[in-house]
């Protein structure tokens, strides 16, 4: 899976803007939306946010966790445990990346936010790592991981499953020589 | 006797006039300190002009002994001053930091010092030389020298009192007793210490709201001076001259009196307002007089003070001065008044005659004694306490003097003062004050206003972008006030020096290219509060004026309030006042409203009614919903709308203090609206307007009535029928005065209230209060849901409720066909009726109950149909053309809008499903299966019949008029196709006569067209002409008839084609549709509505 799909499945996120322009209820296949009143906040889905955004129809309201208190809450709770913590967006890395690509001057703190939103993926990825290390060196056959997102998942997922195929076929092919051998 | 007359009238003179003078008989002089920095000298206390000497920026502490002052300043320093001129001569000491408090022994040569860099000093007046005595760890408050000088006392903020030993300076004692804190001006305390006076036995310590005792070398303590007027922490002590008594200074500002032998207390005294005392000096000869400051700098003197030894009360007189004219309240913690009333030396230099010669002029200049002629005379003054009052006495000068001085204006407890009236504001708008702020933030936009130091400009910006582009002015005529629209922006500032109060419109909607214009008040007129509709602008001014004025700046009416303008808000045509109508209740707000329509009329107007508040609230938003419905907040978070059906009346809609999470919080209203129930705000945390930045992010609240019992299903149930009942009176007033709407809105917007209302019905069915159902029943607005109600009410064996509700049903059917008579036979109603969608509901309501029932609905539909028909020849029916017109949906081709029904609900959209559905809302809530109504019991069949039984006599034509109204239908639905295969109408005949010359005239025209063409036409020909085809349509159709008596219902169709042709050419051109009605006469009218009410 791309990461490309990834942010498309992203883009279904619900987020609030304000419109400057009204509109009746739309009625599109992923759900209605609207009515749109000129400052009236409303919900949309995140890809129509970031398309009225750039044609400057709205004003963004960032999401409640996208606020650097509780970002920083967030960071110190995914340091301090061992395991992954649930996420308070599914798509907390893409919902940012968007956001605060096109609605910077919407959100409060937009540089600190970036830089904590990306310490705390590094934190789960580094997490995420450790954990694919200590699966392989042990001869477990399965690993069970919480609360991860999509997109983490994505990061490792193409490589890790054809390293895995890979070592299978290291390991059988010594396994085979070694039968070899022996007959 | 004659003494006590005389206490009594000073103790009333003092009572009015605190700083007036009385006693005569002083005869030294008292010197006073203050964080002013001035030391003054009282000639006496009675002398209202005292002699300042500057001493620094301020004083803390002053001293006088031997013809020099001593004076402790902001500058740490210790300065010497000679007594009555005031020079300075000479330092004594330095200290790191200010000193707080120092004393003096009997000779004058040696002086103790305490100060804030925690060291108190013992210094030589002559030498200037000083010994330090180190070991407070703060502050040091207050310090005592031993009568035989061997010991100094000290007691500093950080919670000890110490003994030190002059001769080798170290602390012999250290005693924690009072409670710790970093500064002086935050200690609670001064704890002023005092040594015996003979020979030092004693020392007495304050201590919180007790004085102990301890005794001199053990330093034990021996005892303490108690008593329960000590309410709060005794502050400061003083020992009488005679040593005998000991005066006790507490924070609360009571002074109590102890006799130290007796250790009992034996005066009290409670300052008047309460101020904590901050000083007590003794008169060194008299020992009945004591002199004190209090916080808020004055200088009081109680005198002839007479202590009964025995403990009991004796007299105790007052006499205030106020000492520190130019000395600032807000300073007051750290003034202090420091009292020396020249101690003991000037006892000293009057009875043992010292040598000091400056001194003793000054005092032996009256007799100590106070006779009585003198103690009367500004008795003379005030016999006439009035006269004093109005500042017409005699004493003139000393008077007029005191005036002057007196900063503080004693206010008179007792006066009446009204309660303070709401000044003028925006509704919308953040206060003037703040240095951004809004001006105003409504439905249409924001205007934001920045006045800072180095900006002073007005942001405007549009929540719709397509009305206006965001603007960006400066602010050079300090524009406060604004409002906006989709039209305009005005702005409005208030007089500043020579430039009147202006009004500004920028009227970015006009089509030409001036856009702005200026309007001036008149001088001394100041616009207090702004609002603009839908094309004029209202201002309201400080003369009491409201003047209306066009978008383009024409001045319009003008029209006066009755009171000072608090606030306006204008929508479309109406303008709503809010003023002050006169003197409330302490607390409370006395507000007035006025609602006026700007073009003049009368209609829906608020005359000067008063404007309900909650308890102690001010206004705080007022403004109408888009729909057009006044609505209001006060301060206490209410909101509350006008309930044009009820009075007009207000109605609390919602209480929005419900909904915040903190007491502080409130809700700052940025628009309303009634459909959807919409009340549109920003949350401010902890503040009553939101904060410029961040943005505020609008929120929507809903709204609810506080109905009793709200978490009670019949309370929910009643929340919502009233509730959408209200919320739809709006349609009602749109319809006075005239805008289009459609039913169907309005049906959709009423179908809560009838689901609750069935619900409530169920619910009361079920618990079975049956007389509570029927009165849920006489509020059903429509015998449809009455049907409905009966048989369900029959299901569930309310048989005796069932019968009553068909009663009820048929009273109000018969009402209603009575009030219909009535129209009929008023003929000029101005409104049409909308009798049609009532009858097509009874027509669907019925319709379920089987083809016998249908008969009846389609022959009110036939009525309704020809009625309206009816109406159109009647004369003054072209006034009412337009509302004729109004409503045209394609679900209501019976025009259907006008006279208000209370028994109609118009759903005429889909009438059938709704009667399903409301068969199914009860079924929902019975669960029961709904029995056809054939398994009816049959006493129930009794109510249904009523309706058949009614229809019965007419039953015959219903078939025929029925197919004859959907034929109608029809042919709306397709009116292109020329009705070929009916019986010609006048139009038709006329049609085929003049095809040819039309087809002539216009070749290239199609056929559909020309028919229209020919419409237009025939309508364009003369009355005669047309009367003639009239006539020759009008024998075909009798023709007709009479040929078809005894044919097939389709054929009958035909009988009222000449009507259907009419609709059918009405249809194409609604403008002229009325000249096309009166082809009907009004003798066939009558004939057909008699024929239609004929129920038996």
């Amino acid at each position: 899976m791309d990461p490309a799909e990834v942010e498309f499945i992203a883009e279904k996120e619900h987020v609030t803007i304000v419109p400057n322009f009204a509109l009746d209820m739309m009625y599109l296949i992923g759900g209605d939306v609207g009515p749109f009143n000129p400052g009236l906040p409303v919900k949309v889905p995140l890809w129509m946010a970031v398309n009225l955004k750039q044609g400057q129809k709205c004003r963004v309201i960032p999401p409640d966790w996208m606020d650097t208190e509780k970002l920083q809450e967030k960071k110190q709770e995914e340091t301090d445990s061992r395991f992954f913590t649930p996420m308070p967006s599914q798509h907390y890395m893409e919902v940012t990346q968007l956001l605060l690509k096109c609605a910077t001057d919407d959100i409060p703190h937009a540089d600190e936010i970036r830089t904590l939103v990306k310490d705390i993926w590094d934190l789960r990825i580094a997490k995420l790592r450790s954990s694919i290390d200590t699966l392989l060196k042990s001869d477990a056959t399965h690993a069970k991981l919480n609360h991860l997102t999509l997109m983490e998942l994505n990061t490792v997922r193409p490589f890790l499953t054809k390293a895995l195929d890979q070592m299978h076929v290291l390991r059988s092919n010594i396994y085979g020589r070694i039968q070899s051998t022996q007959e | 006797m004659h003494r006590m007359q005389h206490l009594t009238y000073i103790f009333r003179l003092s009572d009015l006039v605190k700083k007036f003078g009385v006693a005569q008989y002083l005869t030294k002089y008292l010197l006073t300190c203050g964080s002013d920095g001035d030391v003054r000298v009282w000639d006496g206390i009675d002398d209202d002009d005292a002699i300042s000497h500057r001493a620094g920026d301020k004083a803390f502490c002053v001293l006088h002994k031997n013809g020099r002052f001593y004076t402790a300043t902001d500058i740490s320093t210790i300065q010497a001053h000679t007594f009555p001129d005031g020079a300075p001569d000479g330092i004594l000491t330095r200290f790191t930091a200010p000193v707080n408090h120092m004393c003096l022994n009997k000779s004058g040569k040696r002086l103790v010092a305490g100060s804030s860099d925690f060291t108190v000093r013992v210094v030589d007046v002559d030498t200037c030389k000083h010994e330090t005595l180190r070991g407070h760890e703060a502050p040091v408050l207050s310090v005592a020298l031993d009568p035989q000088e061997k010991y100094v006392a000290s007691s500093s903020c950080d919670g000890t009192v110490r003994v030190w030993s002059i001769g080798d300076q170290t602390q012999v004692k250290s005693l924690t007793l009072i409670p710790k804190c970093s500064d002086v001006s935050l200690s609670k305390t001064w704890c002023r210490l005092c040594w015996e006076k003979q020979n030092g036995k004693n020392l007495y310590v304050p201590v919180d709201k007790e004085i102990h005792i301890y005794e001199r070398d053990t330093w034990n303590k021996v005892g303490t001076l108690k008593d329960p007027e000590f309410t709060d922490v005794c502050s400061v002590l003083e020992i009488s001259p005679d040593g005998k008594h000991l005066a006790a200074g507490c924070y609360d500002g009571h002074i109590l009196i102890f006799n130290l032998n007796s250790k009992k207390c034996v005066e009290k005294f409670k300052h008047e307002r309460g101020f904590s005392i901050m000083s007590l000096a003794w008169n060194p000869k008299d020992n009945h007089e004591i002199a004190f400051c209090d916080k808020e700098g004055q200088l009081e003197l109680l005198f002839n003070v007479i202590f009964n030894h025995q403990g009991q009360l004796g007299l105790l007189e007052e006499v205030t001065l106020n000492t520190t004219s130019d000395t600032m309240d807000e300073r007051a913690q750290e003034t202090m008044g420091i009292f020396d009333d020249d101690d003991d030396d000037l006892i000293q230099a009057t009875n043992e005659g010292d040598s000091n010669k400056k001194v003793l002029p000054i005092i032996d200049d009256d007799s100590n004694d106070s006779t009585p002629s003198k103690q009367l005379q500004p008795l003379d003054d005030l016999d006439d306490l009035d006269s004093r009052k109005d500042g017409s006495d005699d004493d003139t000068n000393s008077l007029a003097e005191a005036l002057q001085i007196q900063p503080q204006p004693i206010i008179p407890r007792d006066v009446f003062r009204p309660p303070p009236l709401q000044p003028p504001f925006q509704p919308g708008s953040s206060p003037v004050h703040l240095t951004s702020r809004y001006m105003m933030w409504n439905s249409v936009g924001i205007i934001k206003q920045f006045n800072t130091e180095d900006e002073n400009s007005i942001d405007i910006e549009f929540h719709d972008t397509s009305i206006h582009h965001a603007m960006h002015i400066t602010n050079t005529a300090n524009y406060s006030m604004a409002d906006m629209s989709t039209e305009a922006v005005v702005l409005a500032c208030e007089t500043e020096d020579d430039s009147p109060s202006k009004l500004m419109c920028m009227h970015f909607g006009s089509w030409d290219t001036t856009k702005e214009w200026n309007v001036s008040m008149p001088d001394e007129e100041e616009i207090q509060a702004l609002t603009m509709g839908e094309d004029w602008i209202a201002v309201a001014t400080s003369c009491r004026n409201v003047r209306l004025l066009t978008l383009g700046g024409i001045q319009k009416e003008m029209f006066s309030i009755p009171g000072p303008v608090v606030c306006m808000a204008g929508h479309t045509n109406q303008l709503i006042v809010v003023y002050h109508r006169g003197m409330a209740l302490p607390g409370e707000q006395c507000l007035g409203v006025l609602l006026v329509n700007v073009d003049g009329k009368t209609r829906n107007v608020i005359g000067h009614e008063p404007l309900p508040l909650s308890v102690k609230a001010t206004l705080s938003w007022i403004g109408f919903s888009a729909e057009g419905t006044p609505f209001y907040m006060d301060s206490k978070g209410v909101v509350r709308m006008c309930n044009r059906k009820f009075g007009p009346s207000w109605i609390q809609v919602i209480d929005t203090k419900a909904h915040t999470k903190g007491k502080s919080d409130n809700f700052f209203i940025v628009g309303v609206h009634e459909n959807p129930q919409q009340l549109r705000c920003i949350p401010c945390k902890g503040s009553r307007y939101p904060p410029t930045l961040p943005r505020p992010a609008v929120g929507i609240l809903q709204f609810q009535i506080p109905l009793c019992e709200m978490t009670t299903e019949k309370s929910q149930y009643e929340e919502i029928l009233w509730r959408s009942r209200l919320f739809a009176n709006h349609f009602d007033h749109w319809k006075q005065v005239g805008y289009e709407y459609l039913e169907s809105t309005k049906a959709d917007v009423l179908k809560p209230s009838q689901e609750a209302l069935m619900k409530l019905f169920a619910l009361s069915a079920r618990s079975d209060r049956e007389f509570r159902a029927l009165e849920v029943c006489e509020m059903m607005p429509d015998p449809h849901t009455l049907q409905l109600a009966i048989k369900y009410a029959s299901r569930v064996q309310h048989i005796q409720l069932a019968e009553r509700i068909s009663e009820l049903a048929q009273r109000k059917m018969e009402e209603e066909a009575e009030e219909e008579e009535e129209e009929e036979d008023l003929r000029l109603l101005p409104r049409r009726s909308n009798y049609h969608s009532t009858s097509k509901q009874y027509g669907y309501c019925n319709g379920e109950q089987g083809a016998e029932d249908e008969v009846d609905v389609t022959m009110e539909t036939e009525e309704g149909e020809e009625e309206e028909e009816d109406h159109a020849p009647s004369g003054p029916m072209l006034n009412l053309k337009p509302k004729a017109d109004k409503p045209k949906t394609p679900s209501q081709s019976f025009a259907s809008s006008g006279r208000s029904n209370p028994f109609k609900v118009q759903t005429p959209s889909k009438p059938v499903s709704g009667s399903t559905k409301g068969t199914q809302v009860f079924d929902s809530m019975s669960k029961r299966k709904q029995t056809s109504p054939g398994t009816q019991p049959i006493r129930n069949t009794k109510p249904v019949k009523l309706g058949g039984k009614k229809s019965s006599g007419q039953g015959k034509l219903f078939p025929v008029k029925s197919k004859n109204a959907e034929t109608n239908n029809e042919e709306k639905e397709k009116p292109s196709t020329p009705t070929t295969q009916k019986a010609a109408s006048a139009f038709d005949l006329w049609f085929e006569e003049n095809k040819a010359e039309l087809t002539e005239e216009h070749p290239d025209v199609s056929e559909e067209d020309l028919a229209d063409l020919g419409a237009e036409k025939f309508r364009q020909l003369p009355k005669e002409d047309r009367q003639v085809w009239l006539q020759k349509a009008r024998q075909l159709k009798s023709e007709n008839t009479e040929n078809q008596d005894n044919n097939t219902v389709s054929d009958k169709k035909r009988k009222r084609d000449a009507d259907s042709e009419e609709g059918n050419i009405k249809k194409k051109k609604d403008d002229v549709a009325s000249d096309t009605k009166k082809l009907l006469s009004e003798n066939t009218n009558t004939k057909l509505s008699s024929f239609a009410f004929q129920k038996d």
